[in-house]
Parts: structure tokens; sequence; C-alpha cells
């Protein structure tokens, strides 16, 4: 099968895609990068410039950040139909955090380049596109928020003085707000 | 509450709209209504749906959130500002009181009459939901940043304080307040989670 109707394939599935017409679903599948990543490999790195938003077929991936002491924790998943880094293709700053195929993965990605293309045809789906983009930025804020704010629970005391905090505790916290596992639990504590 | 029509010299004033020409916002002017609250009027409280932004013309509106029968004021907004435009990107309840602290002229956009906008200029739509986007992953940054602090074990006292909850009665001092109200930078960051 050609690479180009692998990728028509996967985006009739999506239901992000779902309501495109065959000719755009023929025009999207053109631009879409296909690549496999097998388990460990890094799709982006956090800090690195991001140009593309990734979606994902068959496979996991995991959503990574960095952490104190040169640890690393699992902040989320993602797996089929899943979009993933979005916001590199409006936002120009630094990749937020990592993203890492768990599994073997099925990835489509769409560059910036083609994106702004898309966006300028002032189709339905280039609208809809848009929204899906906005949601999600403003799901990772709740989320980013709720992370935050069980920080914050654990640091301040009444009186408003701040208190050391392990990287277990950072972790426990983390853990709460969204299901996660350490990648490395190395951590260097002070009670 | 008066209704009447927005014009595109109204919105022109606003950073939100720099990206749009002059068909893209008379598009959106369409589906704008102008909204005047009297000092110390109710905007909406939270708890209400979320279905509009609103953009400030002339007057200050103040962010509250009440804790145990007290207010604290999380931000105000002037001339200028937009606030409330999460919901035109989705449904919410409002997650704090807006009041006005002076008479206050507003640009009202109802997220159904926004949704139209769709129809009749897609690009002056898609352009605002970039903007809201954009502002969206700006707060993102600011949270993400705070959070490697915490990770990265930065563990300096916090010197800004937030302001004390004030009670409902002292709305009047408010009223009269510097509108750059000294917050902390928690008092800041809740502000930006908040809309």
């Amino acid at each position: 099968m050609s690479v180009n109707r692998r990728a028509a394939l996967l985006v009739r599935e999506m239901p992000l895609f779902a309501e495109l017409t065959p000719k755009e679903v023929v025009l999207l599948g053109m631009v879409l990068k296909e690549r496999d990543y097998q388990p460990g490999e890094w799709l982006c790195r956090e800090g690195e410039p991001g140009n593309g938003c990734f979606f994902i077929g068959e496979g996991e991936v995991e959503i990574i950040k960095r952490a104190a002491n040169q640890s690393q924790a699992v902040i989320g998943r993602a797996g089929k139909h899943a979009t993933v880094g979005q916001i590199s293709l409006i936002d120009d700053g630094p990749r937020s955090a990592s993203v890492r195929a768990k599994t073997r993965v099925e990835v489509l990605r769409l560059d910036r380049g083609d994106f702004e293309a898309l966006q300028a045809s002032g189709s339905q789906f280039a609208y809809r596109f848009q929204l899906a983009i906005a949601r999600s930025a403003a799901a990772q804020l709740r989320e980013a928020n709720q992370t935050l704010m069980g920080l914050m629970e654990h640091r301040e005391t009444p009186s408003g003085s701040m208190q050391r905090v392990t990287l277990q505790k950072v972790q426990a916290v983390l853990a709460h707000t969204r299901d996660l596992h350490p990648v490395s639990t190395k951590a260097e504590g002070e009670a | 509450m008066s209704s009447s029509a927005v014009g595109v010299e109204h919105l022109r004033q606003f950073p939100f709209f720099a990206q749009l020409n002059e068909e893209e916002l008379t598009a959106v002017a369409g589906a704008c209504k102008l909204r005047t609250l009297a000092a110390k009027e109710w905007l909406f409280r939270a708890g209400d749906s979320g279905t509009s932004a609103f953009l400030v013309l002339s007057g200050r509106v103040a962010v509250l959130l009440r804790a145990e029968g007290r207010f604290e004021v999380l931000d105000t907004f002037a001339n200028g500002s937009i606030f409330g435009e999460l919901c035109l990107i989705e449904q919410s309840a409002r997650s704090a009181d807006v009041r006005a602290l002076d008479g206050t002229l507003l640009i009202e956009i109802d997220a159904d009459d926004f949704a139209r906008i769709q129809q009749i200029s897609p690009i002056a739509a898609v352009k605002v939901i970039k903007e809201v986007t954009l502002r969206t992953c700006e707060r993102l940054r600011a949270v993400n940043q705070r959070i490697e602090t915490y990770l990265a074990g930065d563990l300096r006292t916090n010197s800004g304080s937030t302001i004390p909850p004030i009670a409902l009665t002292e709305f009047d001092d408010l009223v009269a307040a510097h509108p750059d109200t000294k917050l902390g930078f928690f008092g800041r960051l809740l502000a930006r989670l908040w809309s």
C-alpha cells in the first residue's frame, strides 16, 4: 500500500476528520507525513522548537516532563486517534513536554507550513480544526492549573512560608491530578 | 442594559482583533452588542452558565472570588481588555464573579452569534479562534513555568502576597482603589486561571 493511501485511511478513521469531504481527505492524506516509531523512540523533546503535530494511529505514546535532579515524570498518555503537540501549529514556543512511543506506534505528522496553508483555505474543516486546537489548549491549561494548585497546597503553610517538597511528594501530587507513573524515582529528599 | 449596534471602529481599538481586515471586522461587529453597567452592578456570578465574551470600551470591572463569605479581588479590567473569551470555544460555568467598579460600557459577543460568523466570514472566525488559542497558550506557558520552578526545587519565599479578602461592605473602598491592585504572583496566576 502506498504511503498516501495508508495516511488517507487513517485520516478517515479519526473523529477529528469525520466531516471532511472525500477531496479534503485526499488532500490531507497528501500533506500528512507518515512514520512508525519503535518503543522508546522520541517523537519530540521538551524544550526543542516545535513546528508540527502528531496524529496517533495504532499504538500508544507517553507525555513526559522533566522534574528535579534529571529525573522525569510521565504526565499523560495518548493512544489511537489522539492528537498530540497541536499547540506548536500556532504557538512559537518550545515543546512543553517530550513525547515518546510506549509501544510501536503509527504516527501521522502535520507540519506547520501545511497547517497554515490549510487555514488560509477558509474551509469548514479549517475552522473545526482550529476550534479543536483551541479546546485542547484550554484543556491543557485546566490540567496545568490543577497540577499547580496541587503543588501550591503542598508548599504553603497557613502562615504563608514555603516548605521543602520532596520529589516523591511532587510525584504523588501529579499522580493525584493525573494518572501517571514516575519514570525515575531517583529522589533526593528533605522532609 | 441597552443594546445597540457595534461598529468596526469600536473593535479596532482592541489588540485582540489586530489581525482582522475591514471586511472581517465588519462580520465580527455584526455578532456584537453593546452592554452598559452601572457602578457596582453585577455582570455575572460564579456558577452562571458562560455564553459570552466581553470587551471593555470604558469603565472598569473587577473579578471577584468568594471565599467564606468574603470577596477576594483577582483582577480588574479596563479599556482595551477582553475577558470570558474561552466561552467562544467551549461552554462552561463562570469560575468567578464580575462586577462593575464604575459605570462601564462593554462589547458583548454571544457564543451562538459568534458561531454564525463562520458562515459569513470563515477566515474572520478562524482568526478569532486562533487569537483565543494564542492567549490560552501564553497562560499555559506561565503556568508550566511555575510548575517547572516547583519541580526544580525553587524554594525562595514568595515575597508578594495576595491581598487580604475584603468584606462585601468594603466594596465601596475598592471602587475608589487604584485599578492596578497589587496582587501577589499567585493572585495574578489565579486571575489567569479564571476565564
